[in-house]
């Protein structure tokens, strides 16, 4: 599964206010993909992890990163 | 709500498409059990065939009625703007992938045991059956695969941090 994979999503999200809706809407995904990345359930694409990261104006490995 | 970039009663497009393949798929299993009934109406009384025959033109409107309100309105859009139908790795497209990839090893799998184990059950079956028990298992194993595969137990309402404190 994805406990490989930790995310920053949620901390991204807090710091700029916006909520898992309005974060899909922006990147063209609905909010079950996003609440299923930020819980670690589904992994994103390469695509969609690109997408969040310009959204948020940080590299991705800023938001994605893998476990030692 | 601040920052909201649609209305509450516009839905965007990939969440109309989430929703059309969660129909998608309850429409697979009930055409798996329309097959089921089409099976046991060949071995059946009169009687049994007629009520199952009702329930089964029953299930198809159901299913038409089911999938036209999300498919139409999809059409709708994808027509206008063709870029706006696509989610191509969204957690729920990935899910009914998965469950069709293992719909269809679960069914080669079964024929193929089948067909090694059982030659003389499949000798005594017509064609007919055999074809609506295929069906039946691949809708069926496809539809419960994917429900299984987007149970989130963990999903819970947005946080809703776009939301301001009040004063």
């Amino acid at each position: 599964m994805s406990s490989e994979l930790n995310n920053r999503i949620r901390v991204y999200r807090a710091e700029h206010r916006i909520s898992q809706g309005e974060l899909a809407e922006r990147i063209g995904v609905s909010r079950k993909t996003i609440s299923t990345i930020e819980v670690g359930k589904f992994i994103p694409s390469t695509v969609i992890a690109l997408k969040i990261a310009r959204h948020f104006d940080v590299p991705v490995e800023e938001i994605f990163s893998l476990n030692e | 709500m601040k920052g909201a970039v649609m209305t509450k009663k516009e839905i965007s497009t990939p969440q109309l498409y989430d929703r059309f393949m969660q129909r998608v798929a309850v429409a697979f299993f009930v055409l798996s059990l329309n097959y089921v009934a089409d099976i046991v109406r060949v071995y059946s009384s009169e009687e049994v065939d007629q009520i199952l025959g009702y329930a089964s033109k029953a299930s198809a409107i159901a299913v038409l009625l089911l999938i036209l309100p999300s498919f139409i309105p999809l059409m709708r859009r994808r027509y206008n703007n063709k870029s706006a139908c696509r989610e191509p790795e969204g957690f729920i497209v990935e899910g009914f992938k998965k469950a069709t990839l293992k719909a269809f090893s679960f069914t080669f799998l079964v024929l193929v045991y089948g067909q090694m184990f059982a030659e003389e059950l499949l000798l005594e079956i017509t064609g007919e059956v055999a074809i609506h028990f295929v069906l039946a298992m691949l809708l069926g194993t496809a539809s419960v695969s994917f429900f299984f595969a987007i149970r989130d137990d963990s999903d819970e309402e947005d946080d809703d941090f776009g939301v301001e404190p009040e004063a």
